[in-house]
Protein backbone atom coordinates (compact mmCIF):
# COMPACT_ATOMS: atom_id res chain seq x y z
CA UNK A 1 0.00 0.00 0.00
CA UNK A 2 1.31 3.48 -0.91
CA UNK A 3 0.68 6.48 1.40
CA UNK A 4 1.99 10.02 1.48
CA UNK A 5 4.88 10.19 3.96
CA UNK A 6 4.05 13.77 4.87
CA UNK A 7 0.30 13.67 5.57
CA UNK A 8 -0.35 9.88 5.68
CA UNK A 9 -3.19 9.87 3.16
CA UNK A 10 -3.62 6.73 1.01
CA UNK A 11 -2.69 7.16 -2.67
CA UNK A 12 -3.82 5.19 -5.71
CA UNK A 13 -0.31 5.00 -7.07
CA UNK A 14 1.71 1.97 -8.15
CA UNK A 15 4.45 0.97 -5.72
CA UNK A 16 6.94 0.40 -8.55
CA UNK A 17 6.56 3.92 -9.98
CA UNK A 18 9.87 5.87 -10.31
CA UNK A 19 10.14 8.98 -8.01
CA UNK A 20 10.46 11.27 -11.07
CA UNK A 21 7.14 10.00 -12.45
CA UNK A 22 5.16 10.60 -9.19
CA UNK A 23 2.37 13.15 -9.11
CA UNK A 24 2.30 15.49 -6.05
CA UNK A 25 0.02 14.46 -3.19
CA UNK A 26 -3.46 15.90 -3.73
CA UNK A 27 -3.67 16.82 -0.02
CA UNK A 28 -0.26 18.37 0.77
CA UNK A 29 1.72 18.36 -2.53
CA UNK A 30 4.53 16.17 -1.15
CA UNK A 31 6.42 13.66 -3.33
CA UNK A 32 7.60 11.55 -0.37
CA UNK A 33 5.96 8.14 -0.15
CA UNK A 34 5.58 5.40 2.47
CA UNK A 35 5.26 1.79 1.30
CA UNK A 36 3.71 -0.72 3.67
CA UNK A 37 3.56 -4.50 3.25
CA UNK A 38 1.55 -6.81 5.45
CA UNK A 39 4.42 -9.09 6.45
CA UNK A 40 2.42 -11.04 9.04
CA UNK A 41 0.01 -12.45 6.45
CA UNK A 42 2.76 -13.39 4.01
CA UNK A 43 4.78 -15.15 6.69
CA UNK A 44 1.78 -17.19 7.79
CA UNK A 45 1.09 -18.29 4.24
CA UNK A 46 4.67 -19.44 3.64
CA UNK A 47 4.83 -21.39 6.92
CA UNK A 48 1.59 -23.23 6.35
CA UNK A 49 2.59 -24.18 2.78
CA UNK A 50 5.92 -25.59 3.98
CA UNK A 51 4.34 -27.57 6.79
CA UNK A 52 1.74 -29.03 4.48
CA UNK A 53 4.38 -30.04 1.93
CA UNK A 54 6.43 -31.75 4.65
CA UNK A 55 3.44 -33.74 5.88
CA UNK A 56 2.57 -34.92 2.39
CA UNK A 57 6.16 -36.05 1.85
CA UNK A 58 6.18 -38.11 5.06
CA UNK A 59 2.88 -39.80 4.35
CA UNK A 60 3.78 -40.74 0.81
CA UNK A 61 4.52 -44.42 0.25
CA UNK A 62 6.17 -43.79 -3.08
CA UNK A 63 9.89 -44.60 -2.98
CA UNK A 64 11.43 -41.61 -4.80
CA UNK A 65 9.73 -39.02 -2.58
CA UNK A 66 11.19 -40.38 0.65
CA UNK A 67 14.81 -39.98 -0.39
CA UNK A 68 16.40 -37.15 1.55
CA UNK A 69 17.91 -34.45 -0.67
CA UNK A 70 21.47 -35.33 0.32
CA UNK A 71 20.67 -39.05 0.54
CA UNK A 72 22.16 -39.14 4.03
CA UNK A 73 19.87 -39.82 6.98
CA UNK A 74 21.42 -37.25 9.30
CA UNK A 75 20.70 -39.66 12.17
CA UNK A 76 23.33 -42.36 11.69
CA UNK A 77 27.09 -41.79 11.88
CA UNK A 78 28.00 -40.50 8.43
CA UNK A 79 31.10 -42.57 7.67
CA UNK A 80 29.39 -45.89 8.37
CA UNK A 81 26.39 -44.89 6.31
CA UNK A 82 28.61 -43.92 3.39
CA UNK A 83 30.42 -47.26 3.62
CA UNK A 84 27.11 -49.08 3.32
CA UNK A 85 26.00 -46.87 0.43
CA UNK A 86 28.88 -48.23 -1.65
CA UNK A 87 27.37 -51.71 -1.68
CA UNK A 88 23.64 -51.13 -1.48
CA UNK A 89 21.14 -50.88 -4.32
CA UNK A 90 18.93 -47.81 -4.60
CA UNK A 91 15.92 -49.33 -2.87
CA UNK A 92 18.09 -51.01 -0.22
CA UNK A 93 19.47 -47.58 0.66
CA UNK A 94 15.94 -46.67 1.68
CA UNK A 95 14.82 -49.92 3.33
CA UNK A 96 18.04 -51.10 5.01
CA UNK A 97 19.09 -47.65 6.21
CA UNK A 98 15.51 -47.17 7.51
CA UNK A 99 15.82 -50.43 9.47
CA UNK A 100 19.16 -49.30 10.87
CA UNK A 101 17.71 -45.93 11.92
CA UNK A 102 14.83 -47.73 13.68
CA UNK A 103 17.22 -49.97 15.60
CA UNK A 104 19.67 -47.11 16.21
CA UNK A 105 16.99 -45.17 18.10
CA UNK A 106 16.39 -48.20 20.30
CA UNK A 107 20.12 -48.72 20.84
CA UNK A 108 20.42 -45.02 21.77
CA UNK A 109 17.72 -45.39 24.41
CA UNK A 110 19.39 -48.54 25.76
CA UNK A 111 23.12 -47.75 25.60
CA UNK A 112 23.29 -43.98 25.10
CA UNK A 113 24.66 -42.21 22.05
CA UNK A 114 28.21 -43.59 22.30
CA UNK A 115 26.99 -47.14 22.77
CA UNK A 116 24.58 -46.76 19.87
CA UNK A 117 27.38 -45.52 17.62
CA UNK A 118 29.48 -48.54 18.57
CA UNK A 119 26.50 -50.81 17.92
CA UNK A 120 26.00 -49.17 14.53
CA UNK A 121 29.61 -49.68 13.42
CA UNK A 122 29.47 -53.34 14.48
CA UNK A 123 26.36 -53.68 12.28
CA UNK A 124 28.10 -51.95 9.38
CA UNK A 125 31.23 -54.10 9.46
CA UNK A 126 29.24 -57.30 9.89
CA UNK A 127 27.08 -56.30 6.94
CA UNK A 128 29.98 -55.49 4.64
CA UNK A 129 31.12 -59.04 3.92
CA UNK A 130 27.75 -60.39 2.70
CA UNK A 131 27.26 -57.27 0.59
CA UNK A 132 30.79 -57.46 -0.85
CA UNK A 133 30.33 -61.18 -1.53
CA UNK A 134 27.15 -60.45 -3.46
CA UNK A 135 28.92 -57.77 -5.48
CA UNK A 136 31.85 -60.07 -6.32
CA UNK A 137 29.45 -62.81 -7.31
CA UNK A 138 27.62 -60.45 -9.64
CA UNK A 139 30.88 -59.24 -11.19
CA UNK A 140 32.06 -62.83 -11.60
CA UNK A 141 28.90 -63.81 -13.40
CA UNK A 142 29.06 -60.78 -15.69
CA UNK A 143 32.73 -61.43 -16.54
CA UNK A 144 32.01 -65.09 -17.29
CA UNK A 145 29.26 -64.15 -19.69
CA UNK A 146 31.43 -61.51 -21.40
CA UNK A 147 34.40 -63.81 -21.92
CA UNK A 148 32.31 -66.77 -22.97
CA UNK A 149 32.91 -68.54 -19.67
CA UNK A 150 36.38 -68.44 -18.19
CA UNK A 151 36.83 -71.47 -15.92
CA UNK A 152 38.73 -69.44 -13.31
CA UNK A 153 35.87 -66.99 -12.91
CA UNK A 154 33.41 -69.84 -12.82
CA UNK A 155 35.43 -71.41 -10.03
CA UNK A 156 35.45 -68.13 -8.08
CA UNK A 157 31.70 -67.79 -8.60
CA UNK A 158 31.23 -71.34 -7.33
CA UNK A 159 33.38 -70.70 -4.27
CA UNK A 160 31.49 -67.53 -3.46
CA UNK A 161 28.12 -69.18 -3.85
CA UNK A 162 29.09 -72.07 -1.54
CA UNK B 1 4.59 -90.30 0.92
CA UNK B 2 6.86 -89.16 -1.91
CA UNK B 3 9.60 -86.70 -1.02
CA UNK B 4 9.48 -83.51 -3.09
CA UNK B 5 12.65 -83.15 -5.14
CA UNK B 6 14.87 -80.08 -4.90
CA UNK B 7 17.56 -79.32 -7.44
CA UNK B 8 20.63 -77.20 -6.77
CA UNK B 9 19.02 -73.93 -7.82
CA UNK B 10 15.92 -74.37 -5.70
CA UNK B 11 17.51 -76.00 -2.66
CA UNK B 12 17.36 -73.97 0.52
CA UNK B 13 20.44 -73.02 2.48
CA UNK B 14 20.27 -73.17 6.29
CA UNK B 15 20.05 -69.41 6.72
CA UNK B 16 17.55 -69.12 3.87
CA UNK B 17 15.34 -71.64 5.62
CA UNK B 18 15.53 -69.72 8.91
CA UNK B 19 14.69 -66.45 7.14
CA UNK B 20 11.72 -68.04 5.33
CA UNK B 21 10.39 -69.44 8.61
CA UNK B 22 10.80 -66.06 10.31
CA UNK B 23 8.87 -64.30 7.53
CA UNK B 24 6.17 -66.93 7.75
CA UNK B 25 5.87 -66.52 11.52
CA UNK B 26 5.72 -62.73 11.40
CA UNK B 27 2.93 -62.69 8.83
CA UNK B 28 1.88 -59.15 7.86
CA UNK B 29 4.58 -57.50 9.95
CA UNK B 30 7.56 -59.16 8.24
CA UNK B 31 10.26 -56.60 7.42
CA UNK B 32 13.96 -56.25 8.24
CA UNK B 33 13.87 -55.25 11.92
CA UNK B 34 11.40 -57.86 13.33
CA UNK B 35 12.85 -60.60 11.10
CA UNK B 36 16.33 -59.95 12.50
CA UNK B 37 15.05 -59.81 16.09
CA UNK B 38 13.08 -63.02 15.75
CA UNK B 39 16.09 -64.86 14.30
CA UNK B 40 18.30 -63.60 17.11
CA UNK B 41 15.89 -64.53 19.90
CA UNK B 42 14.77 -67.90 18.53
CA UNK B 43 18.06 -69.23 17.15
CA UNK B 44 20.51 -67.39 19.41
CA UNK B 45 22.35 -66.48 16.25
CA UNK B 46 23.44 -63.00 15.22
CA UNK B 47 22.21 -61.83 11.85
CA UNK B 48 23.47 -58.66 10.22
CA UNK B 49 21.23 -56.52 8.05
CA UNK B 50 23.64 -57.08 5.16
CA UNK B 51 23.24 -60.86 5.42
CA UNK B 52 19.47 -60.49 5.74
CA UNK B 53 19.03 -58.25 2.71
CA UNK B 54 21.25 -60.36 0.46
CA UNK B 55 19.20 -63.38 1.55
CA UNK B 56 15.95 -61.53 0.80
CA UNK B 57 17.33 -60.83 -2.68
CA UNK B 58 18.27 -64.46 -3.31
CA UNK B 59 14.91 -65.73 -2.09
CA UNK B 60 13.06 -63.19 -4.21
CA UNK B 61 15.05 -64.19 -7.31
CA UNK B 62 14.17 -67.84 -6.66
CA UNK B 63 10.50 -66.80 -6.42
CA UNK B 64 10.16 -67.93 -2.81
CA UNK B 65 9.20 -64.54 -1.43
CA UNK B 66 7.75 -61.31 -2.74
CA UNK B 67 8.20 -57.83 -1.34
CA UNK B 68 6.31 -54.57 -1.34
CA UNK B 69 7.19 -51.09 -0.14
CA UNK B 70 5.36 -49.93 2.98
CA UNK B 71 4.69 -46.42 4.16
CA UNK B 72 7.48 -44.19 5.39
CA UNK B 73 7.48 -43.19 9.04
CA UNK B 74 9.28 -40.42 10.89
CA UNK B 75 11.04 -42.80 13.33
CA UNK B 76 12.79 -44.29 10.29
CA UNK B 77 13.91 -40.92 8.96
CA UNK B 78 11.13 -40.95 6.36
CA UNK B 79 12.33 -44.22 4.84
CA UNK B 80 9.88 -46.92 3.85
CA UNK B 81 9.81 -50.55 5.02
CA UNK B 82 10.21 -53.53 2.74
CA UNK B 83 7.43 -55.95 3.67
CA UNK B 84 7.95 -59.59 2.75
CA UNK B 85 5.54 -62.42 2.00
CA UNK B 86 6.28 -66.11 1.48
CA UNK B 87 5.00 -67.34 -1.89
CA UNK B 88 3.74 -70.81 -2.81
CA UNK B 89 7.13 -71.86 -4.17
CA UNK B 90 8.70 -70.83 -0.86
CA UNK B 91 6.25 -72.98 1.09
CA UNK B 92 6.98 -75.89 -1.24
CA UNK B 93 10.73 -75.46 -0.72
CA UNK B 94 10.21 -75.43 3.06
CA UNK B 95 8.14 -78.61 2.88
CA UNK B 96 10.81 -80.27 0.78
CA UNK B 97 13.48 -79.26 3.26
CA UNK B 98 11.41 -80.55 6.19
CA UNK B 99 10.87 -83.90 4.46
CA UNK B 100 14.59 -84.30 3.88
CA UNK B 101 15.36 -83.42 7.47
CA UNK B 102 12.70 -85.76 8.85
CA UNK B 103 14.02 -88.60 6.68
CA UNK B 104 17.56 -88.04 7.86
CA UNK B 105 16.46 -87.84 11.49
CA UNK B 106 14.45 -91.07 11.44
CA UNK B 107 15.93 -93.56 13.86
CA UNK B 108 18.23 -90.99 15.47
CA UNK B 109 15.85 -89.89 18.23
CA UNK B 110 17.73 -91.76 21.03
CA UNK B 111 21.06 -90.15 20.08
CA UNK B 112 19.63 -86.66 19.78
CA UNK B 113 17.33 -86.74 22.80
Amino acid sequence: MVTCKNCGIGLSEEAGLLPAMRAPCANCGSLSRLFSVDIFESATAVTSVSAHYFRVEIESASVPTVIAPSNASGVLPRLGELLLYLFLTRTERINLIGDLIEDYHEASAKFGRKGATRWFYVQVFRSLWPLLRRLLFKVGIISCAAKGGSWVLKLIAQLLSA
Amino acid sequence: METPKADKRTRLGEFEEIVLLAILRLGDNAYGVPVRRLIETETNRRASFGALYTTFDRLEKKGYISSRQGGATTDRGGRSKRYLTVEGAGLEALRSSQYARANMLSGLQPELA
